[in-house]
């Protein structure tokens, strides 16, 4: 069995145990939270933290908070489980949920959480979608400050975000929605892997949202596309929705897809995600 | 040397001292500190869910979770599912498994789903057994060796 090498593991009792160990040990630390990604990565030597701090013992973290105007609170503990069966996410945000279902297994879904997935930033992350059309808030804190990015921010390329080395998410704000919202994940197969696009459609009182996996550096909203999908006043112009699609994604061709594939699928996830989005609660029929 | 951890686990019900350092996973403490060895060793990442054991009472990878975090919990292996349990019987009644290697991790994974569940349908179980493999590709003597635990949660939902 390929062991793990040493590393100090500790429990964090507090937030401000979270901030403390940050403060620390930006270099050399490592939070721990699904583990589901961070357990491959200190196998395969990708990353070898010298300090490991548990944060899923935090008290309150693993907290779903539902507030009186509609929004949602989802806390770095809670895991994709959590989220795939709650009922307010469910019916509030059902791009959120899809996105969660089709994270790795139901194992995965199991151990890994929302926050701890979104950090990793993966620019497949089915999850973000969501959280882009949602128009979702990172409450970002660390040792010197507390502050809050949109998830629009957020993401700044493979594996990178906004956060700096003494930072960490402790939960992520969902506005109340304004319409429904579905997320539809294209991948090789229906068990374990990555989407080769994936595509989030949400309505909005300004008009439709749209974001997109596995088809630029990050997870993408898709401005462009949704100009043009807001443009036409009965019938969607499917075809204005491609050029335009077609002009802010930018695919790599990897093992999963080609990019001209990816190209290929893209709108039809999000013509797909469109619908359930309408079929989800009415509100997109125009 | 490696400072050592001093914790508990709740291991098939019987309470656990361990004594590791903290870069043991539950699986490695499973199989060599504690001797179950029905919890298989494979992928190592968290895909082919040969090692699936039951944490709290769902699935989980145990490749990918450090002893230390499953501390003051309860883990379930493949040893701790009594020889009368209806999965078990399900399995060995229909001959559900071929080369049997990734038969423990299989058997918890449909656990887990069974007890866990809202409403058991066909494609909920399947999508529950979407990260074991079977890579003598048995999958259809598997799910039909549960069907009829699938159906009696449906009626009962029903």
């Amino acid at each position: 069995m390929r062991s793990l090498q040493e590393f100090s593991y500790e429990r964090a009792a507090s937030y401000e145990d979270v901030d403390t160990f940050l403060r620390s040990h930006a270099a050399d630390g490592h939070l721990l939270a699904g583990g589901t990604d961070l357990l491959v990565h200190m196998r395969s030597g990708r990353v070898s933290p010298r300090h490991v701090l548990d944060v899923n013992y935090v008290p309150g973290l693993d907290m779903v908070l539902e507030t009186g105007d509609g929004s949602l609170r989802i806390g770095a503990a809670v895991r994709l489980t959590t989220i795939v069966n709650h009922k307010a996410v469910r019916t509030r945000c059902r791009a959120l949920a899809d996105g969660a279902e089709t994270v790795g297994s139901a194992q995965i879904q199991n151990m890994g959480t929302l926050v701890g997935g979104v950090c990793n930033a993966s620019p497949a992350a089915d999850t973000a979608p969501a959280l882009l059309v949602h128009e979702a808030v990172m409450n970002v804190r660390g040792y010197a400050r507390r502050r809050r990015v949109s998830a629009d921010e957020f993401f700044i390329g493979p594996g990178l975000t906004q956060l700096g080395p003494h930072e960490w998410v402790e939960s992520i704000d969902i506005p109340p929605p304004q319409g429904g919202s579905r997320y539809v994940k294209l991948g090789r197969t229906t068990g374990v892997d990555i989407a080769i696009v994936g595509a989030a459609v949400a309505f909005s009182s300004q008009g439709v949202r749209v974001g997109l996996a596995s088809v630029a550096p990050t997870p993408l909203r898709a401005r462009r596309t949704e100009t043009a999908m807001s443009m036409s006043s009965d019938e969607l112009d499917w075809a204005a929705v491609e050029v335009a699609v077609a002009q802010e994604i930018s695919p790599l061709s990897d093992v999963r897809a080609s990019s001209e594939y990816r190209t290929a699928m893209v709108s039809e996830c999000i013509r797909r995600a469109y619908a359930g989005a309408i079929e989800q609660t009415g509100v997109g029929s125009k | 040397m490696s400072r050592l951890l001093e914790y508990e686990i709740e291991v098939n019900g019987e309470p656990r001292a361990i004594k590791a350092p903290a870069r043991v996973t539950l699986l490695s403490l499973l199989r060599e500190d504690l001797g179950l060895t029905g919890t298989k060793v494979n992928c190592q990442q968290g895909e082919c869910g040969a090692c699936t054991v039951l944490l709290d009472g769902r699935a989980i990878d145990a490749c990918l979770m450090l002893a230390a975090s499953a501390a003051g919990r309860a883990v379930t292996t493949i040893e701790g599912v009594p020889d009368d349990d209806e999965i078990k019987r399900a399995f060995l009644a229909d001959g559900a498994l071929q080369c049997g290697y990734c038969t423990p991790g299989m058997m918890l994974a449909v656990k887990s789903y069974i007890a866990n569940a809202p409403i058991r349908t066909p494609e909920g179980l399947a999508a529950g057994l979407s990260g074991n493999y079977c890579r003598c590709t048995g999958y259809e003597a598997i799910v039909s060796a549960v069907a009829s635990l699938i159906d009696q949660g449906r009626e009962q939902d029903g």
